[in-house]
């Protein structure tokens, strides 16, 4: 009967002791809530281009020719030849742009008139598609003195 | 007559004590597999490309400009002259090359004038572009 009543203590302080977790499941539960209204688990559909800045100079028009592609209102030429979409895919996969490196992956991209972003993406994601980097000429209206008018952001 | 005695129904308790560990396991998940959703803060029609890939993750820094031209960084208006000011501290706080992402969100319908001068601020910061589009079959979808 001693050991009885000594084992019913103990098990009562026992149970006294017992840290209560139950309001772990409510806040796990508030916490999941509270993620699955704050974060996302979209995808982004698109592509990468990394355009540091540069200023055109007089040194840089002697080098070499660059693939250049020019959107003219609705028209679009490559290097001075009107091309469609199809045929500006043709023409740069022609350029093997994907197996050159460093300026010989640049082509460079011209807008004149009024162009939407539609074209102007369209472009940009086909030449990054062939495997060229994109190096764009901003017409600068402010026009600085001694300058040709432009400027170029070509990239890598 | 005697009234039949009822038997005691048997205590019955549902076990809740694996409750905590799921939804600990369901917040890991959360914690590792999404990310904060930026509120691009306009209304885009971004444009249509067949030559666009699923780049997975979104940056964390978001530019949109919507088919008014307004530009809006990180879900908050801003102007022109301010934009390059707010990008460089924010680059500049970027701990990896990743953090120098920055996400675009034009609408298909501006114009050169309108975006041209926000690349070219993006191209002086150093921000890699990350331009976001869609796929022609996606957007074909009901």
């Amino acid at each position: 009967m001693a050991l009885r009543g000594t084992g019913a203590k103990k098990h009562r302080k026992d149970m006294a002791e017992l840290i209560p977790t139950a309001w772990f499941v409510d806040l796990a539960n508030l916490l999941i809530f509270y993620f699955l209204a704050t974060t996302s688990l979209q995808k982004i559909y698109g592509f990468q281009s990394d355009l540091p800045g540069a200023e055109r100079t007089g040194a840089a028009k002697e080098q070499p020719k660059v693939p250049t592609l020019r959107l003219q209102d609705v028209r679009m030429f490559f290097n001075e030849q009107e091309v469609d979409t199809d045929q500006l895919s043709a023409r740069l996969a022609e350029l093997g742009l994907s197996g050159k490196t460093g300026e010989g992956k640049v082509v460079m991209l011209e807008t004149g008139g009024s162009v939407g972003y539609q074209r102007y993406y369209q472009s940009m994601a086909a030449i990054t598609a062939a495997g060229g980097t994109v190096g764009l000429i901003i017409d600068d209206n402010a026009g600085k003195e001694g300058g040709d008018g432009k400027k170029d952001g070509s990239s890598k | 007559m005697m009234k039949p005695r009822r038997k005691p129904r048997p205590h019955v308790e549902i076990p809740t004590a694996s409750m905590g560990d799921v939804a600990f396991n369901l917040i890991s998940f959360f914690l590792v597999c999404s990310t904060a959703a930026v509120a691009s803060g306009a209304k885009v029609d971004l444009p249509k490309s067949k030559d666009i890939k699923n780049l997975g993750k979104p940056p964390g820094i978001v530019l949109s400009l919507d088919s008014s031209g307004k530009i809006m960084l990180q879900g908050t208006e801003i102007g022109l002259s301010d934009l390059e000011l707010r990008l460089t501290s924010l680059i500049e706080a970027a701990k990896s090359p990743k953090g120098k992402q920055v996400l675009i969100k034009c609408d298909q319908v501006l114009d050169r004038k309108k975006f041209e001068p926000v690349i070219e601020v993006l191209a002086k910061c150093g921000a890699i572009l990350v331009l976001s589009g869609e796929t022609p079959r996606k957007s074909g979808a009901p």
